[in-house]
């Protein structure tokens, strides 16, 4: 694959002049007025998916009419500010490519890209946090009366890396399933909890959350058998972008992955 | 303390000694009660107990007092029995509305905050009280709804489940491809964030109308981003429709004359 250009990092942005961050389809501009940062985002092209640029020195006046603005006001201001990438506030819904069924004894491993959400900090101040691109929602329940609100993920699990699409506004997370149980076990949607896990960026910019494995029993529930706490070994050598949004005891944990095949769980994944 | 020209003055002071401490205690233990039956009760029947707790004691109060200034309470309350049934009589309407309004917060089937809808209003409830259901309209009016009518009328809580069906009847042209048509409207409905993935959006064939070949498109959304989405979806569709050449007919009629007309094209220069 080729080397993913980070857009996130710490920026010197001088007052009078704009940046502008291009992430996929999306373009996030930043200008620095006197005493005031402000902050425009434009939903672009939808084919640009692989984009990923950083353009700093610009003029304010470059910034298209259309970005949607908020501004921020200081009593002073300095030049630095940073932009992060985190994982989703809710739980993410995805779908293997082709309908997958793993039988009994067998271990199979599968692979989750989910969208990514940015933060925009500068002295010392979270400005603005909001997804890349807003994904789809989707409903997580086994009725349409109870249940939590999740992500649909716009890409599907796949049970390999080849053709993988890696981008710079998504994060992968391997997952193992062992079906331990005495039947074929179907996957027809994973319910990744994503707030509890941590971000790495690695070598080649590409980022990844850890590796979840789980362990299907015979009562047909999943149970989770480990979840790491370092970067995959798909990721080769990676530094820590940053931690999980939610914490949680292994007990929790377990609830919430335990949903992975799907219905179940609110806000928080768990059940 | 000595009587004076026949009036017992100490036990009249007794008397609004006990009613002055009796108020302030009936205050105090309805608002115990209430930061009591808060942790397990709804807004209203927290109202309920501090009211029925307030006036409890005051008439524990008043009964004492009456007996420190030496009534005769058998006589009293004879007395009272007779008034009531007068009483009674008089306001067979507020007797029926609060004993409604017992049965409405009994039955819990909307709390304060809730919207619903009682024949033709639309309204969030401020308050349950015991003679009537207050609420406040879309276009912020008042509304008093007596419970008596609240008990009798079909009431519809539009906030009671977390989300919400919104359906759509679309009419298209006979000479159009349902199958394109479809189509489009699941892309309108995969492009749309707000439209949930799951539950999935539906589409009804509801028959052939006079002028179109009408259909019914389902989809689904979480109660808060409902009017949002009803205003964007039926926008997009639109756009989705006119992009793809596919034609929302006007009411048409047919016409078959039983004798044939013959036109006649006028002179150019005629008026």
């Amino acid at each position: 694959m080729e080397r993913i250009k980070p857009w996130w990092g710490e920026f010197e942005l001088a007052e009078g002049t704009a940046g502008c961050w291009t992430i996929g389809p999306a373009q996030l501009w930043i200008t620095h007025q006197p005493r005031e940062w402000r902050i425009g985002y434009v939903l672009g092209d939808e084919n640009n998916e692989e984009r990923s640029e950083v353009e700093l020195g610009l003029t304010p006046e470059q910034m298209p009419e259309q970005a949607k603005l908020s501004r921020y006001s200081f009593q002073s201001s300095t030049v630095l500010l940073s932009l992060m990438p985190l994982l989703a506030d809710r739980p993410v819904i995805s779908r293997p490519d082709v309908a997958l069924f793993i039988p009994p004894a067998q271990s199979i491993q599968l692979y989750v890209s989910t969208q990514l959400w940015l933060q925009v900090h500068a002295q010392g101040a979270l400005l603005q946090e909001q997804p890349v691109v807003r994904p789809s929602d989707t409903w997580a329940g086994p009725t349409t009366r109870a249940g939590g609100l999740s992500y649909a993920a716009s890409t599907m699990a796949r049970t390999t890396l080849e053709d993988f699409p890696f981008s710079s506004w998504r994060a992968v997370t391997p997952i193992r399933i062992t079906n331990t149980g005495i039947d074929m076990a179907a996957v027809e949607r994973l319910h990744l909890p994503v707030p509890f896990l941590s971000l790495y960026q690695a070598e080649n910019g590409a980022l990844w959350t850890e590796a979840v494995e789980l362990k299907r029993g015979e009562d047909n529930a999943l149970e989770l058998e480990r979840l790491g706490n370092t970067a995959p070994p798909e990721a080769g050598t990676s530094t820590l972008l940053g931690g999980p949004r939610r914490r949680a005891d292994r007990g929790l944990l377990s609830k919430a992955f335990g949903t992975l095949f799907g219905r179940g769980g609110n806000d928080d994944g768990v059940a | 303390m000595e009587s004076l020209n026949g009036i017992d003055w100490g036990a009249w002071l007794r008397a609004g000694l006990i009613l002055l401490i009796g108020w302030g205690l009936a205050k105090g233990a309805s608002l115990a009660a209430g930061r009591a039956a808060r942790r397990y009760t709804a807004a209203q029947e927290t109202m309920l107990v501090q009211r029925v707790v307030f006036y409890a004691v005051l008439a524990l109060t008043v009964v004492t007092a009456l007996q420190q200034m030496g009534f005769n309470l058998g006589v009293l309350l004879g007395a009272a029995g007779i008034l009531t049934v007068a009483v009674g009589f008089a306001s067979q309407t507020s007797a029926s509305n609060l004993i409604s309004g017992l049965f409405l917060i009994g039955e819990r089937a909307f709390v304060v905050g809730d919207m619903i809808k009682v024949g033709n209003t639309i309204g969030e409830v401020l308050s349950i009280d015991l003679l009537s259901v207050k609420l406040r309209t879309p276009d912020n009016l008042f509304v008093r709804v007596p419970n008596e009518t609240m008990i009798k009328a079909e009431i519809t809580n539009l906030t009671r489940f977390p989300i919400r069906r919104l359906d759509l009847q679309i009419g298209v042209n006979y000479k159009e491809d349902m199958g394109k048509v479809q189509r489009v409207l699941q892309e309108v409905a995969e492009r749309n964030p707000l439209c949930l993935a799951e539950p999935k959006p539906l589409f009804i064939f509801t028959g052939f109308g006079d002028s179109a070949m009408n259909l019914q498109f389902s989809v689904w959304a979480v109660r808060e981003n409902f009017l949002e989405l009803r205003n964007t979806i039926q926008r997009e569709i639109k756009q989705a429709f006119d992009a793809n050449g596919i034609d929302i007919p006007y009411p048409q009629r047919v016409l078959h004359l039983a004798d044939p007309v013959t036109l006649r094209q006028d002179d150019k220069n005629a008026i």
